[in-house]
């Protein structure tokens, strides 16, 4: 194992390797940083540049580019609240904030430092385990698969905030999106309205693009130009006590991350959403969850990470895509002519080994070139919204008429754009929804095949002792939380702290939530009358209140 | 194929009608069509000889996402081009959507486009029948079919059965789950013919791409499937699974392939093939389509497309022009009656 | 919740939404009624999930819906009533010691009743809430033009437009760093999107574009 490892490393270590490793992070950051675009994409758009160069080669520079542009879509998750991808929608939520808070200097060299770690863990994973993970992954047939979805679907009522009715309607809407198209089962095309471009559903991305990046800028303009945030170069650092806070966080999310990033499908999203709700849970500090906490921003990005390179468990054991970055990767592995497949360690033994050494490299060159840029990007902020927004809107639906080379992405985003604004205004919890949209196809198929299998009956599901497993844990996910907010609170109150989100409502204006103080600008008349908004300020449209339009208020 | 790292020079003094942009354009146009009309034209779309020369890029449309089958076969195709013509630069456009039915369409609305092609297959043929769509293959310039992709019936390496007939026998008396990767996919299609030709019933499990199929099939939750050899060499290969007989008529002479029996030699009258080949717009003049196919009857010569057949354990059945048009006209009669309720 | 204060009460447009979100519940419950709910065998049919969720969406709507409607909402204060005498008040005693609320109340419905009385509420170039919801509208209207003049202006040249439309006139800044800035901007795009990864952008009539 030790000789393969030095193999690997010899192979990715030559000049030309590191070089175009350098090249793909570089050029996949630049394309993350695109608004909405993120890993799938930004493999898919750049992989043709990649057609030219050696199999070894072509495969480092393509998994560059997966980690460069998955840690793009996290930068403007955290400046811009505008997620690459579902993975990085959780980032969004206390990333955004810490942003708002001065801090996105933090935030963003805490994802780096955690893909990171998460890059070293999933690595002496893959290296070690992958042949178990993979004849693990496929004892998860269909039954199994539909347990899964329906603990992911548990996980909205970690992200409904304190009204799980919204999160549970939104995570419906989520799914009702998903239905669009043709069913997988029979192939009778549903809600396209006789419209080709409906016949393979409403497409994700657009939707993701145009909720947040559209739908953010339409927020902001209502929401009015907030002062620049204003942070000196000293808070932009990490500092070692957020490295301390964020130490377990990164180590849970990142076996987490593994764990459900070996299975097929929606591995990252579940896993990002996961270590988030998780996380949120066994803190000291889970009260502050959505209104900045580092851990919040640690967790899902480790797990991401993790998932992202457990999802070349299946790719490179089995020849099996393990999600979506991985199946357009494989797409390159037959382009160069490469079969992948269980032989695959053995046939390409300089390649396996490379590409899983070039992981580790590529990160590590994220790593070092985002750590001293983080502050440089939070600098970013500083640019007044007015001038920024024109060219989000540019920079977004090109990317999004890039995806398809076609105009009706475009209109996906610019609907959803509108609708993602009214969501802000409206206060109803977006992440539920993408939850869905992303879940919905998953969700059906497993069921639909399930219900194949066992000729009519779904209850099989309840005869395989791994989908028992996987449901267990996604029950006590709906039931923990109640419990644990009831003992919460009660101690809270006696403690002489806030009562629970009864008496306060769902609001950013947790007073315990550390908010910087904005001074008062002239204009300003009202005062009064807004007993029922603890903390809040009225007034001119402060950094802080602006974060009232996440889905991120209140506790569990 | 060109680099795409190389910036394209401009040239927008070349009034033509393409979707292209005018920037993306090869600059030496002018270069390019004084050299390949031999005729010294200075290069209208038709020369005074009747020669016909592309302008600039040629654009190969493929209607699915980068790196599934008909991405390779089109990028492939585009190779080949340029390998038989040194001339040409040939750039991929994916056009995804619908199972193929955005790029179709796309392509309907380049009617008279002579500097486009498209890498088609059996969607082509499904997408019509199934109704969801406004074109059929009449729409469409055939250029030339490439080659034909069978199938293998693929079982589990444990799997009780040992032939075709084996399993169909057995579907006769108690249930066999056979995966299929969509309603209107090219497995699906040969189990129904198996079923007609035979009185066997499989029980279908949907599934959405080879992949999962062949996840499906390494974890015993499926009987049996039948893929595309492409898709399970691997598998193959490392003895994970095993193929029962293929569905084409004639064995393979794939070294790997060489041993599996053909259905027919089972028993079982069935063979059916995806094929791929290249499609010009509607309404090209006829110069056109003659460049288009000599072109293609070029490039079918070409080391590049060895390659491409080999790496992807495809049979090299060509029909160029008019056995084009013969060939899927027979292909679409009998697509009809498997899935044209 | 009243607004901390980043959000007004909406409760009208809260209800418009949830009205809105149970009529579509409702209607894909029937038309999934219509795919079929199950197939031979038990299968699970084409229509069951859309049915399932179509149902659950038009049952949480509909029960949001009524509690907006009478003001029950826990987490949104106001039910219509409310809403109608806080305006009534607002004509009455302009953005006086109703204060707060009521101005919230005017800003919510911005987009519907502009002109009403919020002169607090200003941002930091002074724009009051009015204002801002008129800006909204505008640039999305400006953004629904420009996706329809793609095909006449090319992408790039539609995207130009916007560009310095929002600039120069929204934004009110001068025109030349406007017009600077957006063609600075569609030029990058130009250069990595058209020029680097081969997207064929529109190019419209006149041959803007990619």
């Amino acid at each position: 194992m030790l000789d393969n490892l030095v193999l690997g490393f010899s192979t990715a270590l030559s000049l030309e390797n590191i070089l175009w490793c350098f090249v793909g992070v570089f050029m996949g950051t630049v394309i993350g940083v695109l608004p909405g675009l993120g890993s799938t994409t930004g493999v898919a758009v750049l992989m043709p540049l990649t057609l030219g160069l050696e199999p070894v080669t072509g495969l480092i520079m393509l998994a560059g580019i997966y980690y460069g542009s998955q840690y793009g879509g996290t930068i403007t998750s955290v400046l811009i609240s505008t997620p690459g991808e579902a993975a990085t929608v959780v980032t969004t939520l206390d990333g955004y904030q810490m942003a708002r808070q001065g801090r996105a200097g933090a935030a963003l060299a805490i994802s780096a430092i955690g893909s990171f770690v998460a890059a070293i863990i999933s690595l002496a994973l893959l290296v070690t385990l992958a042949p178990p993970f993979a004849a693990f992954a496929l004892d998860f047939g269909p039954p199994e698969m539909l347990a899964v979805m329906v603990l992911g679907l548990a996980t909205i009522i970690s992200f409904a905030g304190d009204n799980r009715r919204l999160g549970l309607l939104m995570a419906l809407v989520g799914l009702l999106i998903a239905t669009v198209g043709v069913d997988v089962g029979s192939g009778t095309s549903r809600f396209t309205f006789d419209s080709i471009y409906l016949l393979s559903g409403i497409p994700f991305v657009e939707v993701m693009i145009g909720l947040f990046a559209v739908g953010e800028v339409l927020n902001q303009i209502r929401e009015g130009a907030a002062a620049p945030i204003r942070a000196g170069f000293r808070e932009l650092m990490i500092k070692p006590a957020d490295l301390k806070r964020s130490g377990g966080p990164i180590l849970r999310g990142s076996f987490l991350g593994f764990l459900f990033g070996i299975l097929p499908g929606a591995g990252s999203t579940l896993a990002s959403f996961m270590a988030y709700g998780i996380e949120r849970r066994v803190s000291k500090r889970g009260s502050e969850f959505g209104t900045g906490a580092i851990e919040g921003v640690a967790a899902p990005e480790a797990a991401n990470n993790a998932a992202a390179n457990a999802n070349f468990v299946p790719t490179l054991t089995l020849g099996i895509p393990g999600g979506a970055t991985t199946a357009v990767l494989l797409g390159a592995f037959m382009i160069y002519g490469i079969d992948p497949g269980p032989l695959l360690f053995e046939q390409q033994p300089a390649l396996v080994w490379g590409l899983l050494a070039s992981f580790f490299i590529g990160n590590l060159i994220l790593l070092v070139l985002n750590l001293p840029l983080a502050p440089v990007f939070a600098q970013m902020l500083r640019v007044p919204y007015g001038y920024m927004y024109p060219l989000i809107l540019l920079t977004s639906l090109v990317g999004a008429y890039s995806i398809g080379n076609s105009m009706y992405s475009v209109w996906v985003v610019v609907i959803f754009g509108i609708i993602g604004y009214f969501m802000k205004r409206l206060d109803l919890p977006m992440a539920p929804l993408v939850l869905g949209v992303v879940l919905g196809p998953l969700f059906e198929k497993a069921l639909v095949q399930t219900s194949a299998i066992g000729d009519g009956n779904v209850g099989i599901v309840f005869t395989r002792p791994l989908a028992l497993v996987v449901l267990a844990i996604a029950a006590l996910q709906i039931v923990a939380p109640t419990l644990l907010a009831h003992i919460l609170r009660r101690r809270r109150t006696r403690d002489g702290g806030p009562a629970g989100p009864s008496a306060a409502g769902p609001t950013a204006g947790d007073p315990d939530a550390p908010r910087p103080e904005f001074p008062a600008v002239a204009g300003n008349t009202a005062t009064g009358g807004d007993t029922a908004a603890p903390g809040a300020t009225t007034g001119p449209r402060t950094a802080a209140d602006t974060s009232t339009s996440e889905e991120t208020r209140g506790r569990p | 194929m060109s680099s795409p790292l190389l910036p394209r020079p401009t040239n927008k003094g070349v009034p033509v009608k393409r979707t292209r942009s005018a920037v993306l354009a090869w600059t030496p146009v002018l270069a390019l069509s004084l050299a390949a009309c031999s005729g010294g034209d200075s290069g209208g779309s038709t020369g005074a000889d009747g020669g016909f020369e592309p302008r600039g890029d040629v654009t190969m449309v493929v209607p699915f996402g980068a790196g599934g089958g008909s991405d390779l076969a089109g990028r492939a195709t585009g190779t080949m081009i340029e390998a038989a013509n040194e001339d040409l630069t040939v750039s991929v456009e994916n056009r995804e959507g619908g199972s193929g039915a955005v790029g179709y369409s796309y392509f309907l609305g380049e009617s008279g486009n002579e500097n486009l092609l498209l890498a088609t297959e059996t969607a082509l043929l499904a997408l019509p029948i199934s109704g969801e769509v406004e074109f059929d293959y009449t729409d469409f310039t055939p250029i030339m079919k490439l080659a034909d992709d069978f199938t293998l019936m693929i079982v589990n390496a444990d799997s009780p059965y040992q032939t075709c007939a084996d399993v169909v026998e057995a579907a006769k008396s108690e249930r066999i789950t056979a995966g299929i990767s969509g309603i209107t996919g090219l497995d699906n299609i040969v189990f129904t013919l198996t079923e007609q030709e035979t009185g066997a019933e499989f029980d279908r499990v949907p599934f959405e791409s080879g992949g999962e199929l062949t996840a499906a099939l390494l974890g015993g939750q499926i009987d049996i499937a039948s893929l595309n050899p492409g898709e399970i060499i691997g598998q193959l290969e490392s003895g994970d699974v095993r193929a029962l007989c293929a569905f084409s008529e004639e064995r393979y002479d794939y070294e790997a392939l060489a041993d599996i029996p053909t259905a027919a030699e089972q028993g079982i009258d069935v063979s059916f093939a995806q094929f791929r080949g290249v499609l010009a717009p509607g309404g090209i003049s006829e110069e056109a389509r003659q460049y288009w196919i000599d072109t293609m009857e070029a490039a079918v010569e070409t080391e590049e497309y060895q390659t491409y057949i080999e790496d992807n354990y495809l049979q090299p059945n060509t029909a160029s022009g008019d056995e084009f048009v013969e060939y899927l006209e027979g292909n679409n009669e009998l697509l009809q009656q498997v899935i044209g309720e | 919740m009243t607004a901390p204060s980043g959000k007004r009460s909406v409760s009208v447009e809260h209800a418009v939404a949830y009205g809105l979100l149970t009529a579509i519940g409702l209607l894909a419950l029937v038309t999934a009624i219509g795919y079929g709910l199950f197939k031979e065998g038990a299968r699970v049919g084409p229509g069951l999930v859309p049915a399932v969720v179509g149902a659950g969406i038009a049952l949480i709507g509909g029960w949001e819906f009524i509690g907006t409607l009478r003001g029950r909402r826990d987490d949104h204060t106001h039910g219509l009533a409310e809403v109608a005498a806080s305006v009534t008040s607002n004509t009455a005693a302009p953005a006086a010691t109703a204060g707060a609320v009521v101005a919230d109340t005017a800003g919510g419905g911005g987009s519907a009743t502009p002109g009403a009385a919020d002169d607090d509420d200003v941002d930091i170039y002074g724009r009051t809430s009015a204002t801002r919801g008129r800006q909204l509208w505008i640039v999305f209207g400006a953004l629904v033009v420009t996706v329809l003049l793609v095909p006449v202006l090319g992408f790039l040249g539609a995207f130009f437009v916007l560009s310095v439309f929002i600039s120069a006139v929204v934004e009110r800044r001068a025109w030349l760093p406007s017009v600077v800035i957006s063609l600075v901007a569609v030029v990058i795009v130009w250069a990595v999107f058209a020029q680097f990864l081969n997207v064929p952008l529109p190019d419209g009539l006149i041959g803007i574009g990619g």
